[in-house]
């Protein structure tokens, strides 16, 4: 077979053993290993595996995200997301779908320090949910909200999705946190316009709260001192560039773990659950990580993704076009797999063909600009039904709340979404005026 | 737990090793290498876990419609074909530590011995295998798999 018809084949095989309902990881390892046993024989690969999870496990630009995933996990236990919650409540919630509001800006404040979706959907939904059914708002209001906040998680820096590319493409992580920032600041704006207008077609699903007294509210920012101090801490250090982000994420970790004993919430057996808990989540990413560098590897001796970046390149077609059909695909995509899992997959292949193209924009910045776009369409896969882990995560802790209507409930949070991709797409700026800004 | 342990460890570390540089100027010696070792150790330790709680992602909305029964024959197979990969890898990785021991590799600055992790890696995937094997013996056994629904 010739080097492309067995890369074509790998592709093949993947899907169907993905619809076959293998495990993501062990359908790629099995593609990648039978794509490089077909090209180079089976002793190569034998030896190749003798060290490379070990390589591969083993480096300082992954060992943050067990520290970040560790740390986030930590912020749950120790209530943090409960004292955010509080503070938003305290300021927005005498508005008509107050608590909605305050779900989404609890969120996108613990998207701060957390770099995980579903850390944050189901920690926000412990607190939030309960409270939002109590005061009668309706099942796809509180679901589909709490389902949306949790993507704040990743979109708003630290994210274990940039990390990952970060490390694909061989950016500066701390670059890509800072491009974050405003599209994330967006995607809370937005949010928060899907609730205002949601609510407004149907009052009856998001009644009006009561108003607190201005005394109360700046009593109330209190609660946030710890969370606030925990995001300086760790991000002022890493974005001044005084400590590197695998400290940063150490030093959060290990703030964010004291903060949680001191404040009496976290004991021995909290430790035991919240280690188990990284542990999980930990396990499945570098399973991800194994499987898609496999893959990868033998992809890369078809030399499929240089060919094709080559050809993109060549080709004349519009750029605007092929970014176009890029995030079609990613939406599609999105529809059946796992974020991390695209990002490991289709990162090493599209990133070459991407940067052939020219947008007008220095190669840095495009990678940058990309990285968001990829991080916002594979995160909207994460509430688009019918795969979408934070649906399945939120479905699981609202279980009398039909799945028709989760889906109905996250409905206007997606058409933001696609609002703001838009806007992304049109103005770059967006992403790389701030980096520009500090980093010159 | 024991990962969890030595992550905490390492991140203890380096938070020593960053205040040490704050005030003192000076650092511990080769933090990064500790780092990256022992959150490699921690994650290589933290797989079984992830299989024990049947954590690995999956795509399933082609297959959502099949009967119940279906999909536990199904998600046995995968954990049968798991368990063979995983044991195959082990048994690569068993090699590659019998390697780092007789060439005694070590890393760059703190001379950690390289077979540590090789051993981690053998643990958390060996262990990974006998896990998939167990979930499906027990599964085949048919009170036990009663039980469990």
């Amino acid at each position: 077979m010739s080097p492309a018809g067995i890369g074509g084949a790998m592709i093949a095989c993947l899907a169907v053993l993905m619809v076959l309902r293998m495990p993501i990881f062990l359908a790629m390892a099995a593609a990648g290993a039978a794509g490089y046993v077909l090209q180079v024989g089976a002793a190569p690969l034998l030896a190749y595996l003798k060290g490379s999870i070990v390589s591969l496990f083993v480096s300082y630009d992954y060992s943050i995200v067990p520290l970040f995933l560790m740390m986030g996990h930590f912020a749950g236990r120790a209530g943090i997301s409960a004292d955010l919650f509080a503070t938003a409540n305290a300021w927005v919630g005498h508005r008509r779908g107050g608590l909605a509001m305050s779900t989404i800006l609890g969120c996108g404040a613990f998207g701060a320090i957390c770099g995980s979706s579903i850390a944050t959907a189901t920690t926000m939904a412990a607190v939030a949910l309960p409270e939002m059914r109590r005061h009668g708002y309706s099942g796809a209001l509180a679901s589909g909200t709490l389902a949306a906040g949790g993507t704040l998680g990743i979109l708003i820096p630290p994210s274990i999705v940039l990390i990952i590319y970060a490390i694909l493409t061989e950016q500066n992580v701390v670059k890509l946190f800072v491009a974050a920032v405003v599209p994330g600041l967006l995607a809370i704006v937005g949010y928060l316009a899907a609730i205002s207008v949601y609510v407004r077609l149907f009052p009856a699903e998001g009644p009006v709260g009561s108003r607190l007294p201005l005394a109360a509210r700046l009593r109330s920012l209190q609660r946030v001192a710890p969370a606030l101090a925990i995001f300086l801490a760790v991000f002022v250090g890493i974005y001044s560039g005084f400590f590197t982000p695998t400290e940063g994420a150490a030093l959060g970790a290990v703030v964010t773990g004291a903060y949680a004993v001191l404040s009496g919430r976290l004991g021995l057996r909290g430790f035991v659950e919240t280690s188990l808990e990284t542990a999980m989540a930990t396990g499945f990413i570098f399973a991800i990580v194994f499987g898609a560098d496999l893959f990868n590897v033998a992809l890369a001796l078809t030399r499929m993704p240089q060919q094709m970046a080559e050809w993109i390149g060549g080709a004349g077609i519009a750029p605007y076009a092929v970014l176009l059909v890029l995030i079609a695909g990613y939406m599609l995509l999105g529809c059946v797999m796992d974020s991390l899992s695209m990002i490991l997959l289709t990162v090493p292949i599209l990133f070459p063909a991407f940067m052939a193209l020219d947008f007008g924009l220095a190669p840095e910045a495009q990678a940058l600009w990309f990285g968001i776009l990829t991080l916002i369409v594979v995160e909207l896969g994460m509430i688009t039904p019918p795969v979408g882990i934070n649906l399945f995560v939120i479905a699981a802790l609202a279980r009398d709340v039909p799945t028709r209507d989760l889906y109905r409930g996250v409905s206007p949070f997606i058409a933001a979404e696609i609002l703001r991709v838009g806007l992304i797409v049109a103005f770059p700026a967006l992403s790389i005026w701030l980096v520009q800004r500090i980093y010159g | 737990m024991l990962g969890a342990v030595i992550l905490s460890a390492a991140a203890l570390i380096v938070v020593w090793s960053v205040l040490l540089r704050a005030f003192t100027g000076g650092q511990v010696q080769g933090d990064f290498e500790i780092v990256s070792v022992a959150s490699g150790i921690a994650i290589l330790l933290f797989l079984p876990h992830c299989q024990a709680r049947r954590g690995h992602v999956t795509v399933d909305v082609f297959t959502g419609w099949l009967p119940p029964a279906v999909l536990r024959r199904i998600e046995l197979l995968w954990s049968c074909a798991l368990a063979v990969a995983a044991a195959l890898l082990a048994w690569r990785l068993c090699a590659g530590l019998a390697e780092a021991w007789s060439r005694n590799d070590v890393s760059m600055i703190l001379h950690i011995p390289l077979t540590l992790v090789f051993a981690a890696a053998v643990i958390g995937v060996a262990g990974t295998s006998i896990l998939a094997l167990l979930q499906v013996l027990a599964a085949g056994s048919p009170d036990k798999s009663a039980r469990e629904r």
